[in-house]
């Protein structure tokens, strides 16, 4: 192989290396649980060592029929690994189906970047050292284009990416190969790709929808995949559905939850300043404009707040629009930032079950929070589950709101329309809010059931200290995901019956 | 034997630090995507650059691996001080970039003292792997404490490591 050649592997090598962590995260066919991200990233890495590996064993010929091998199989991905999930998830068969995905989508495809170094290193033609250190070097400037690559294709949706992805490997394949009649058929099976991408995609997520979740999927209205997560918005007959990483973060009858998360705490004030961290179908800001004096929304991914806009919140009146104002940021800088105070800071975000959302819950981020409230200011947070029954994750978000606050309220109530508890904390420093205050809210919009457990409340049911979430303490995603991961509940984050 | 343990060992100590680096970040920075890209990119970057240089396993090893450990501990400092200060992003780049640098010159110098290009990526790479798992396992049950005190523990074992094979 000549050094141009052997250069432009190496460097494209590197390029697709860094790609190929992002699209490994963004394409993997689950619900993005804290274990299962690190589950990818170390099978990532295994499939790096068994390249290494291989290298060993593989000669220029052998490494033609596995470039071969690997181009033919790469080409099937994201498509192939959703379907491999889907038939697999409905037969039940979920952790062979996360071992296969594991290895085709990552192992498997990882292997082949890092097989080249040490085989091209190892050509005659390179001296020992030096060579080493070019070659080497070529690859890591390789990963950084890549990642600016990968910065670039996040701004588009994903078929850019995977599109990108695929016209590189396709030149890297061509380099290795060097015959052209590989190269017209590779290159045309990269612009059949790049085609039918939309509708490979569009059929092969229904697919994956249709058998681990049961919703029958009549049309992907965006699937994309951003800097921080993968953003689906689904639509069925009856509704719209908005995944971000595979957890539902919009389905239908998402009202009940925007209330008791922004529309209940704003009421018990007079023209609030609000602020909703996390925007998602917006329905949390809508609740909460109408009788604010403003509404500030935090959210760190804008692409999430672009899909919500265009896809799942009905249109702002002008008003409402002139009142509210969106904030593109990370919550826990913003907050430790922003010289503003808030009457009510609602923390519309999903459960502590990734890392990243965790670190919100913990006292040590509440405390900035807190810092940000004007005098008598509440912050409102889901319980994810069922206070009264003492669900881990509900107490463990009550606790941590109880080591910063003095007032916390805690309501209770049954699911209308799934039978399910559903719980909510209110809490703030020196508030004037009472117990009765809420109840009587909750009865004016047609809650008179709810339970409301205020401080001493709390303390009777005599559950003892529960540790709070706490950068020194920050469990509560490693057991979530430990437990579905055991159950088998990674496929899907909502149920119909299948 | 104790070669391959020792590159193992940097291996790991390249993980847990770079681990450590991000989480730091992500906790009193941001968790946005320039503070990942910043991390990444900067690390690259050193590595790069360390790659230029000859480094013979010696004092002067230890030295730039004490300096390695010290811009870790900088940059923790700084954050500590001025946390969520994005004014400071540029100054933790070049710390990223001082231990990044480490790993180039540590490739580098073992380079010459294995077999080949292959050993030497498999090793490091197997001991990566393990230090991701102690890190994730470190950070999910000691918080924290773990991504603060795992890279000067783990710099301490691979120059104790370094300083046997010498004898």
């Amino acid at each position: 192989m000549s050094n141009l050649r052997r250069d432009l592997v190496l460097l494209l090598g590197g390029v697709n290396f860094m790609m190929l962590q992002f699209v490994t995260l963004r394409s993997f066919p689950t619900v993005m649980l804290e274990l299962i991200i690190f589950l990818v990233i170390l099978t990532y890495f295994m499939g790096c060592s068994a390249g290494y590996f291989l290298s060993k064993h593989v000669g220029p010929s052998g490494l033609r029929v596995f470039a071969t091998l690997q181009w033919f199989t790469q080409l099937t991905i994201p498509f192939s690994i959703r379907w491999i999930a889907g038939t697999l998830a409905c037969a039940y068969w979920n952790r062979t189906a996360l071992v296969a995905v594991l290895f085709l989508g990552t192992f498997w495809t990882c292997s082949f970047y890092s097989i080249l170094l040490p085989i091209l290193i190892s050509d005659h033609s390179v001296d020992g050292h030096s060579g080493f250190v070019r070659l080497y070097r070529l690859e890591m400037l390789g990963a950084i284009l890549g990642l600016i690559l990968v910065s670039i294709a996040t701004l588009m949706d994903s078929r850019f990416l995977m599109v990108m992805y695929q016209g590189i490997l396709f030149a890297i394949f061509c380099l290795i190969i060097w015959k052209i009649p590989a190269a017209l058929i590779s290159g045309a099976a990269w612009l059949g790709y790049a085609f039918a991408y939309p509708q490979l995609s569009q059929a092969s997520i229904a697919y994956l929808y249709m058998n681990s979740s049961g919703l029958d999927i009549r049309r992907v209205l965006l699937e994309k995949d951003s800097q921080y997560q993968r953003i689906e918005v689904l639509e069925d007959d009856h509704s719209r559905y908005l995944f971000l990483d595979g957890f539902a973060h919009y389905a239908p009858h998402q009202d009940q939850f925007n209330y008791f998360i922004a529309g209940l705490p704003a009421a018990l004030f007079r023209s609030p300043d609000v602020c909703v961290v996390g925007s998602g179908s917006l329905g949390a800001v809508r609740e909460s404009l109408s009788g604010s004096n403003s509404v500030t929304s935090v959210e760190m991914d804008a692409a999430v707040a672009a899909a919500g806009r265009k896809w799942l919140a009905k249109p702002l009146s002008l008003d409402e629009e002139r009142k509210w104002t969106l904030v593109i940021d990370d919550a826990k800088h913003f907050f430790a930032n922003t010289n503003r105070r808030f009457d009510v800071v609602s923390l519309d975000i999903a459960g502590p079950f990734q890392r990243q959302v965790a670190m919100l819950y913990t006292t040590e981020s509440l405390k900035i929070l807190s810092s940000r409230l004007k005098s008598g200011g509440i912050v409102s947070a889901g319980l994810f589950g069922d206070f009264e029954i003492g669900s881990h994750t509900s107490l463990s978000i009550a606790q941590a709101l109880e080591d910063v606050f003095n007032d916390v309220f805690i309501v209770v109530v049954a699911d209308k329309v799934h039978p399910s508890i559903k719980s909510f904390a209110i809490a703030g420093n020196s508030t004037r809010i009472t117990k009765s205050d809420i109840r009587d809210r909750l009865r004016q919009s047609g809650w008179p059931k709810a339970h409301i457990y205020d401080r001493l409340d709390i303390a009777n049911l005599g559950r003892g200290r529960h540790a709070g979430i706490s950068i020194k303490h920050l469990t509560l995603p490693l057991w979530f995901s430990y437990d579905r991961l055991l159950d088998g509940r990674f496929f899907f984050d909502i149920r119909r019956k299948l | 034997m104790n070669r391959k343990l020792y590159v193992m060992c940097g291996g790991a100590l390249f993980a847990i630090l770079q681990f450590s680096y991000y989480l730091q970040m992500e906790w009193l920075m941001s968790s946005t995507w320039i503070t990942y890209s910043t991390v990444v990119v900067a690390w690259l970057i050193g590595a790069i650059v360390g790659l230029g240089y000859a480094l013979e396993n010696g004092w002067f090893g230890a030295i730039m691996l004490a300096v390695n450990i010290l811009a870790f501990y900088s940059m923790r400092l700084g954050l500590y001080l001025r946390p969520f200060d994005n004014r400071l992003l540029p100054i933790y780049a070049i710390m990223i970039a001082i231990s990044g640098a480490y790993v180039g010159l540590f490739m580098r110098a073992n380079f010459k003292t294995m077999v080949g290009a292959r050993e030497l990526l498999l090793h490091e790479n197997n001991g990566f792997i393990l230090g991701l798992l102690i890190s994730f396992l470190g950070f999910f049950l000691k918080g924290d404490i773990f991504s603060i005190a795992a890279p000067g523990a783990c710099a301490l074992l691979l120059l104790g490591f370094g300083i046997m094979m010498r004898r």
